[in-house]
C-alpha cells in the first residue's frame, strides 16, 4: 500500500487507477495519515538545494586524460608527424601515378589498366603490418593481409572493400579503397588477400577508419 | 529492463562513438552535458566543497576509461549516474563520514523557537544545510533514490534503470526514505 501511496503522490500511478485509489483514501484513515506524512517528507525533498560546480574545472581533467593511459586517447599520431606522413603519402601517390602514366603512354594506350606493382624491388618498399597494428603505423606504403567481408562500389566509381583479420568477426577492419584512375579487379568476399597500398587515417565525425587508400595491388592467397 | 539500442538519440550515438574514438571535442561535450548531474549527486554524498570538486574529477575519468566498453545498451546518462553512484558507494565504504549527525543540529527534540529572527540569506543557508543533512542522514539506498527522484528529476522508470531494480522497489524506498525525513525534521516543520 505504501507503494501506491508514493506512486500516487509522485504522479507515477497509471490514471485509469487513480480513481479507485482516491475512492480508497476517503474511506481508509491510516492511508489518509501516512499520504499526509509522505506528503510532507516529499514537500521537504522538493526543497533541496540543486548546488552548481564553482568553476570549470574541464582543463584540469584534460591535463589528467592525458597522462591516463587507460582513457581513450586520440587514435592519431602527433600533429607534425600526421602533417609529415601525410605529405610523405601524397608525394608518394603522386609519384606512383606519375610513373603509371608514363608506362602507359609508353606503350600507346591511352587509359591506365592497372597500377599494379608486379616489379618485387618495389614490393620491398612495402612495409607489412597487421590490420590491428595498422594504427600504429607510420609508414606511408604498407602491405597487410586479411579476408575480404564487404564490397561496395562508390557513386564516384570508387571500388571500396573490408579488410578483417577473422572472417567470423567484424573487428579490427581497415577500409581499402581502389580509387581512379587505378584500375584493378575488385577481389571476392570471403577470399584472402594481401593488400599494398597508402596508410592513411578518415577522421570524421561519425567515424575513425584506418585505410590503405590507395590500393596499389592485390595478391590473391586464399579464394 | 528493456534495452535502449534501438531508441538511442543518434546525435548522442555519434557524440559517444566520436568520444570512444578518442575526440577531445567530443569528450568536453559529454563532460558539459553531464557535469552538473554528477556534481548534484555527488553533493549529497560528501560534506566538503573540495572533496565534492575531487570526486567529480575521479567520477569523469572513470566514465572516460569506461566509454570504450559503453555498448549503448542503456541510455548515456542513466550509465553515468550509474558510475557516479557507485564511486560514492565506494567512497563511503573506504572511510567513514565526517558529518554531523542532525540530532545535533536538532538537539533534544523539543520545538525550536520559530519566532526568532535571523537574516533570509542565514536562513536559507540553514534550511538547505538541515535538508542536505537529513539526505545525507539517509542509509545510502534511500538516499540514491531522493536524490535522483527530487534533485534529478528522474522517473520511476528511469531510477529503476539507474539502480538496476524494479520501480516498485524504487516507490517502496521512496516512501522509507520520505518517512524516515518527515519524522527527524518533524522539529523544524515550521522554519523548513
Amino acid at each position: 500500500m505504501r507503494r501506491n501511496l508514493m506512486r500516487y503522490l509522485d504522479g507515477e500511478m497509471e490514471p485509469e487507477s487513480v480513481i479507485s485509489f482516491e475512492n480508497h483514501l476517503l474511506d481508509c484513515g491510516w492511508c489518509r495519515a501516512t499520504c499526509a506524512r509522505l506528503r510532507e517528507g516529499q514537500r521537504l525533498a522538493r526543497q533541496l538545494p540543486s548546488p552548481r560546480p564553482a568553476r570549470d574545472r574541464w582543463d584540469e581533467l584534460e591535463a589528467a586524460l592525458e597522462h591516463d593511459p587507460s582513457s581513450p586517447a586520440p587514435h592519431q599520431p602527433a600533429k607534425s608527424a600526421l602533417r609529415r606522413h601525410w605529405a610523405m603519402a601524397t608525394m608518394s601517390v603522386i609519384a606512383l601515378l606519375m610513373a603509371a602514366l608514363l608506362i602507359t603512354s609508353n606503350r600507346g594506350s591511352s587509359e591506365i589498366q592497372t597500377a599494379n606493382v608486379t616489379d618485387e624491388a618495389d614490393l620491398e618498399k612495402f612495409q607489412a603490418v597487421s590490420i590491428l597494428d595498422l594504427p600504429r603505423n607510420t609508414m606511408p606504403h604498407v602491405v597487410t593481409e586479411g579476408y575480404v567481408s564487404e564490397l561496395r562500389l562508390d557513386p564516384d566509381g570508387d571500388m571500396t572493400f573490408r579488410l578483417v583479420e577473422d572472417i567470423n568477426q567484424p573487428d579490427p577492419f581497415i577500409v581499402c579503397e581502389i580509387i581512379k584512375p587505378i584500375s584493378i579487379p575488385p577481389p571476392a568476399i570471403g577470399s584472402r588477400v594481401r593488400v599494398y597500398g597508402v596508410s592513411r587515417y578518415d577522421g570524421q565525425p561519425d567515424r575513425q577508419w584506418y585505410e590503405v587508400h590507395p590500393v596499389l595491388n592485390i595478391e590473391v592467397v586464399r579464394r | 529492463m528493456n534495452s535502449q539500442k534501438d531508441h538511442f538519440p543518434s546525435d548522442e550515438r555519434t557524440l559517444v562513438t566520436s568520444a570512444q574514438g578518442g575526440d577531445r571535442a567530443a569528450l568536453r561535450e559529454i563532460y558539459d552535458r553531464h557535469r552538473d548531474s554528477v556534481h548534484r549527486v555527488i553533493f549529497y554524498w560528501l560534506n566538503e566543497p573540495l572533496l565534492v570538486e575531487d570526486m567529480l574529477q575521479t567520477v569523469f575519468l572513470k566514465i572516460y576509461r569506461a566509454l570504450p566498453r559503453f555498448r549503448f545498451e542503456a541510455a548515456l546518462s542513466t550509465w553515468i549516474y550509474r558510475i557516479a553512484l557507485n564511486e560514492c558507494l565506494n567512497h563511503n565504504q573506504r572511510r567513514r563520514m565526517d558529518q554531523v549527525p542532525l540530532d545535533a543540529i536538532l538537539g533534544g527534540g523539543e520545538e525550536l523557537d520559530s519566532t526568532e529572527s535571523i537574516d533570509d540569506q542565514h536562513a536559507r543557508r540553514e534550511v538547505s544545510r538541515i535538508l542536505q543533512q537529513a539526505v545525507m542522514d539517509l542509509p545510502p539506498r534511500l538516499r540514491a533514490v531522493v536524490v535522483l527522484k527530487y534533485v534529478e528529476g528522474l522517473s520511476y522508470d528511469e531510477i529503476a534503470r539507474v539502480l538496476e531494480c524494479a520501480p516498485g522497489t524504487v516507490a517502496s524506498r521512496l516512501s522509507r526514505a520520505l518517512s524516515r525525513m518527515e519524522e527527524q525534521l518533524r522539529p523544524l516543520k515550521n522554519l523548513l
